[in-house]
């Protein structure tokens, strides 16, 4: 499988299914992005990563008979709308009181899951979002997309609407900044 | 420290590829590994809407602005598009046959066209409507404007040779003009304004003739014809719509025809 194959080298085949309106195809295409889409939300502290994430995938499923492209264009897209859905929710709740959001609690394992497996993932959760928040905005979309997302450099810029030059230097200074964090001050995990 | 301090851009693409670099980066490394993990866990359970979509796919139900639901419209398309070509001309026909005769039923035709469409049904079932109440003798066509042989009033009603008068029962009866005033069509008697503003006061001051007409129809008189029907205005002198003149009871069935 190559470097972030999510489709096992049957990306077109997928695709093609999708946009034909296949159930087998969406169920594939979600299966195989939406814990990532799910975990780049939570490192941007979503306050309902999981209700967000699946909004991102109505819009991804609904609009999939536009696309063209491979899988990496794909994966640049769906996070694209992942990350408009984030500035969308981030400008809603800017707008309303504040609530305590319901992610602040421990994650409760789904029926069937590894109890043990749920809470370590919610604590590196916590940790990378701890290490995060001390990022600039920007630095942070840049570290987060790059890692997590697997986008390119060009990718981030079109999603971000930034130059190649401008996410380039954001993404030097956010890991020089992590770097700092994590040697200075001991955010060890 | 000082590996975080001067960071080149390759070391940088090295960590966000996870290839080997250099140990003095191993807290980024740790870091970027820790951010790509959070893509490894379960998928998150879906809303109500996403779960609907990966189970049916496209949504079926939803529907679109004209109220019908796009895959519907889809598969009846594909069923009209499956037919053979006799079969279609067939549905076409119809569907033509049945929107004309419910538009005939509601009376929304024209009268020559309801006319038509009643006797089609009445003539095809065993419906039977009232004596073409709505149908006054004053609703006859300009002449010309109608009365083809090929109208249906002609070829789906009325028998050949059938003269098809009209029952002095019927309503609007008792406004139909007197048979032996009909040479005298509305609005031409003679009288016109000008006559009438010669008998006021102001007599001296009206005018001795009507101005020219400044409606399209170029060639109007520049005076008052005489009584009785007008000599050789012909259709051009008047709108098509304002019929020169009146047609004589009972000539009803002459001006079908003459059109022909």
């Amino acid at each position: 499988m190559a470097h972030g194959d999510r489709f096992g080298g049957e990306f077109e085949t997928v695709l093609a299914a999708a946009q034909s309106g296949a159930p087998w195809a969406f169920e594939r295409i979600f299966g195989a992005l939406s814990p990532v889409v799910a975990g780049y939300l939570r490192a941007q502290g979503a306050s309902e990563p999981d209700d967000l994430t699946s909004e991102v995938f109505v819009a991804v499923l609904r609009n999939i008979g536009r696309f063209s492209g491979d899988e990496a264009g794909f994966r640049s897209w769906v996070f694209t709308i992942a990350h408009r859905r984030l500035l969308d929710e981030r400008r809603s709740l800017a707008r309303r009181p504040a609530t305590t959001p319901l992610s602040a609690a421990l994650e409760l394992p789904a029926p069937g899951h590894d109890v043990e497996a749920t809470v370590e993932r919610s604590l590196q959760v916590e940790w990378v979002r701890a290490v995060c928040d001390r990022l600039a905005p920007d630095q942070r979309d840049v570290l987060l997309l790059r890692l997590l997302g697997r986008l390119t450099i060009e990718e981030i810029a079109s999603a971000l609407g930034k130059t190649p030059e401008a996410v380039k230097a954001l993404q030097r200074r956010g890991f020089r900044a992590i770097g700092r964090i994590l040697d200075r001050e001991g955010m060890a995990l | 420290m000082a590996a975080t301090r001067f960071l080149p851009d390759d070391v940088i693409e090295a960590i966000v590829h996870d290839q080997l670099v250099d140990p003095a980066h191993g807290s980024l490394v740790a870091f970027a590994r820790s951010v790509r993990s959070l893509g490894d866990g379960p998928a998150p359970r879906a809303s109500n809407e996403l779960a609907a979509l990966l189970e049916h796919g496209l949504d079926p139900d939803v529907v679109s602005p004209n109220g019908s639901t796009p895959a519907k419209a889809a598969v009846l398309a594909g069923k009209v598009a499956g037919l053979g070509v006799v079969a279609k001309v067939a549905l076409g026909t119809a569907l033509a046959a049945a929107g004309v005769g419910a538009a005939g039923a509601a009376g929304v035709l024209p009268s020559t066209a309801n006319e038509a469409v009643r006797h089609a049904i009445e003539s095809v079932s065993p419906i039977e409507f009232d004596d073409h109440d709505d149908a006054p003798a004053s609703d006859d066509p300009a002449p010309g404007s109608t009365g083809s042989s090929e109208s249906p009033g002609t070829s789906g009603g009325a028998a050949e040779g059938d003269e098809p008068t009209i029952a002095d029962d019927t309503t609007g009866a008792d406004h139909r003009p007197d048979p032996a005033a009909v040479d005298e069509p509305p609005g031409q008697s003679g009288e016109t304004g000008l006559t009438r503003a010669n008998e006021t006061p102001a007599a001296p001051h009206a005018p001795d003739s009507t101005p020219a007409a400044t409606t399209p129809a170029a060639t109007a008189p520049s005076t008052i014809p005489p009584k009785g029907p007008p000599a050789d205005t012909g259709q051009g002198g008047a709108p098509e719509s304002a019929p020169s003149t009146v047609p004589a009871r009972g000539s009803r069935a002459d001006g079908h025809a003459s059109g022909t």
